[in-house]
């Protein structure tokens, strides 16, 4: 338990006063605050409109007066002037600069919108439709006869209606869910990679032949991943940690934007399931990267050997990300949920977007655990081989082999 | 202390390693460990770690089953291996604290390996800032770190200039003075000749040789004298009658070296130079040093 512990304690040390990982961390603190603090720093409409003068619109042809009034009402941001001219001098205008974008009223709710590139999240021409198909309602309803606050009054009724969720509200949840498992992917990916790098560090130093001497395999493992593992959950709680005292001292200020107000006002009990599967999710990918690790000679191996088990994080992410887009409690994700593998994306957005019975988290949970303990006892066989041969990566048969040969001498010499 | 490897045998996969391998290795005696690449001697010495299990065959310490948690072993393997990236002084105490040291014992005792090593000043560099030589001193004191009882060094003196290498002879003497069991390794027969009065030579998987430099030396057959002289003719003209009873007459710088057809016809060839014994430097039976018992034993076969 002691070699254990000095293990643990140099492994943690030895990320946390790194200066690579301190730099990451401190990278990632200060993209929180610049993201976080956005807010201070503009005028609240940052997100439609990054500052910058106020654009122009023009607006020419018959009636241009009265509708460029209405379409300044329409567009607060914008500034709509009527002018006279025609086509030609529009376009003009337009590629010159003048405006940024002109309306050209023509006959009978025609018109023309003019502008230099049509931009993907540009709304204006949407709302100039809007505003002038209502204009053009109103007139028409003038014409059948009736007053402006009657035409008013039929153009701005609606039917009032209240959704009742009896589920989930995933355009509630979506945001956080997203987000948490984009972290959950990105964190045992990156943490799981560094725990077969160090691995494999050691053993191309050829740090192991004196390791594997002196500390038991189990130990040296287990020390290595739990040690790797503490060093990424303080990383990530550093950061996620700033990241809400961020919010909260500026929330004032988000609280118009609901996609954020959303990820920081999950409830606790996601909060609790976030780390659960971050916790299981890591352990279980982290002893097949050691595993992966001790098979690799030199750092270049590390990619082919560790590729399997990045497929498999890879599939168990896109099943769960495109099941948030459709059905999350579809079949497949029903099964991915169950089969460990995958359960810590696929149970966690389940239990975030849909509907999972408690006995479906327990059942999850005690397979995952088991699993975990399984990998845990199977990864150290591979390992305690794996770190002393040298030359090409063995193929799966010949490492099962040796690995037989071990068990069999250990137990020979244990009898 | 008495240090008995048994009978091992070790197999990986199809290819048998170990074919029944004993020696015996004793406290304040040096053995050396010999034989030719691939010959088994990295596998022994992990069995003899236990970081590898034997098919069958036993290590034994004063008779009973060597228990590595009992007993500090000190290793310094042939392909060095420590923390490049990683300050001196913190890996040598960590090392210390993984083989069973405290803390603070770790440390004091990293403080008085460096001193003894003249390298109180890399402290707090990192391992891979460090000439060859220098980070060969800190392997070896990663190794002598926890007090081993038994101490096994792999090739300890490559790469080591001359001053180096007398620091670092310094230190193995010591310890084998201070009543250790000192495994060496080497394919440099001078330093195994120098530190150790037993050998055990290893071929394809088995002893081929072992036991005490003396003894085997003597053992070989004593059939060649080396005739040094001043006056080279006079000792050919004298040698001549004599030349019956030798398979061969060399040449060398300083004489002549004849091989004997019997270690018997000796008496006739010194009685054969007595009259010019005024201008001889020497006339002396030559053994055979280790290089060549090592090349004999081994020699032909296996990779």
């Amino acid at each position: 338990m002691r070699q254990f512990r000095t293990i643990f304690t140099f492994e943690y040390l030895g990320y946390v006063k790194n200066k690579a990982f301190i730099g990451t961390t401190v990278a990632l603190l200060a993209v929180m605050a610049v993201v976080l603090c956005f807010p201070r720093f503009s005028d609240g409409s940052f997100l439609a409109d990054f500052g910058g003068e106020a654009k122009t619109l023009a607006v020419a042809g018959e009636g241009a007066e009265s509708a460029a009034a209405s379409l300044q009402a329409a567009l607060p941001d914008m500034r709509v002037i009527a002018v006279t001219a025609d086509e030609a001098a529009l376009e003009k205008d337009v590629l010159a600069g003048e405006c940024h974008a002109a309306v050209l009223l023509l006959d009978a709710g025609q018109y023309r919108y003019i502008t230099e590139t049509a931009g993907m999240t540009d709304m204006t021409p949407a709302v100039v439709q809007e505003t002038l198909s209502s204009l053009y309602r109103a007139a028409l309803l003038s014409q059948y006869g009736l007053t402006p606050q009657e035409s008013a009054q039929a153009l701005s009724a609606a039917a009032v209606g209240e959704t009742v969720t009896l589920g989930k509200d995933q355009s509630q949840t979506f945001v956080y869910t997203y987000v948490l498992i984009l972290l959950l992917y990105m964190a045992v990916l990156i943490y799981g990679q560094m725990v077969a790098q160090s691995v494999a560090v050691e053993k191309s130093s050829r740090a192991m032949e004196l390791l594997i001497t002196s500390a038991k395999p189990m130990n040296l493992m287990f020390g290595k991943v739990l040690g790797t593992g503490a060093a990424g959950f303080t990383q990530l709680a550093v950061v996620l940690a700033a990241a809400f005292l961020l919010y909260r001292a500026n929330s004032g200020l988000w609280a118009a934007d609901g996609v954020v107000a959303s990820i920081f006002n999950m409830p606790l009990p996601i909060l609790l399931y976030t780390v659960l599967f971050f916790v299981l999710g890591f352990f279980l990918y982290a002893f097949l990267y050691a595993a992966a690790g001790s098979l690799a000679n030199r750092l270049e191996d590390i990619n082919t050997l560790a590729t399997p088990v990045t497929f498999l994080m890879i599939f168990a992410f896109v099943v769960s990300m495109f099941s948030m887009l459709s059905d999350v409690d579809s079949a497949l994700m029903r099964a991915a949920s169950f089969f460990p593998l995958t359960a810590p994306m696929a149970m966690f957005t389940r239990i975030c977007m849909g509907s999972v019975a408690p006995w479906e988290i327990v059942v999850c949970v005690v397979l995952l655990v088991l699993c975990t303990l399984l990998f845990g006892a199977l990864c150290a066989a591979v390992y305690r081989v794996g770190v002393l041969l040298y030359g090409k990566p063995p193929k799966p048969l010949a490492l099962l082999r040796a690995m037989k040969g071990d068990r069999a001498a250990r137990r020979q010499k244990k009898g | 202390m008495r240090l008995e490897v048994q009978s091992l045998e070790k197999s990986f996969g199809e290819k048998q390693v170990l074919r029944g391998v004993s020696f015996s290795a004793e406290s304040g005696r040096a053995l050396g460990l010999l034989g030719r690449n691939g010959a088994g001697k990295t596998t022994t010495i992990r069995i003899v770690m236990q970081v590898f299990f034997p098919d069958s065959g036993d290590v034994l310490l004063d008779g009973e089953r060597l228990r590595p948690d009992r007993v500090r072993i000190g290793y310094l393997p042939e392909e060095r291996g420590l923390y490049p990236k990683k300050p001196v002084y913190e890996q040598l105490v960590y090392f210390g604290c993984l083989a069973g040291l405290s803390k603070k014992t770790a440390r004091q005792r990293a403080d008085l390996l460096l001193e003894r090593l003249a390298m109180q000043d890399c402290k707090t560099k990192r391992l891979e800032t460090l000439s060859k030589g220098n980070q060969q001193k800190i392997q070896l004191a990663a190794t002598l770190l926890p007090d081993p009882d038994i101490l096994i060094l792999d090739e300890p003196f490559s790469g080591l200039d001359p001053v180096n290498a007398q620091l670092l002879k310094g230190v193995v003497r010591e310890c084998i003075q201070n009543g250790k069991i000192v495994l060496l390794s080497s394919h440099q027969m001078g330093y195994i000749e120098e530190f150790c009065d037993d050998v055990a030579i290893l071929h394809e998987g088995r002893i081929a040789l072992s036991g005490a430099l003396r003894d085997i030396k003597r053992s070989f057959p004593r059939d060649t004298v080396e005739v040094r002289t001043e006056d080279r003719e006079r000792v050919r003209a004298l040698l001549a009658p004599v030349e019956a009873l030798c398979k061969d007459v060399r040449e060398t710088p300083d004489g002549f070296l004849l091989l004997l057809r019997d270690p018997e016809n000796k008496a006739a060839v010194y009685r054969a130079l007595e009259p010019c014994a005024d201008t001889l430097d020497a006339v002396s039976v030559r053994e055979p040093s280790l290089e060549e018992i090592f090349v004999h034993t081994t020699k032909g076969a296996s990779v």
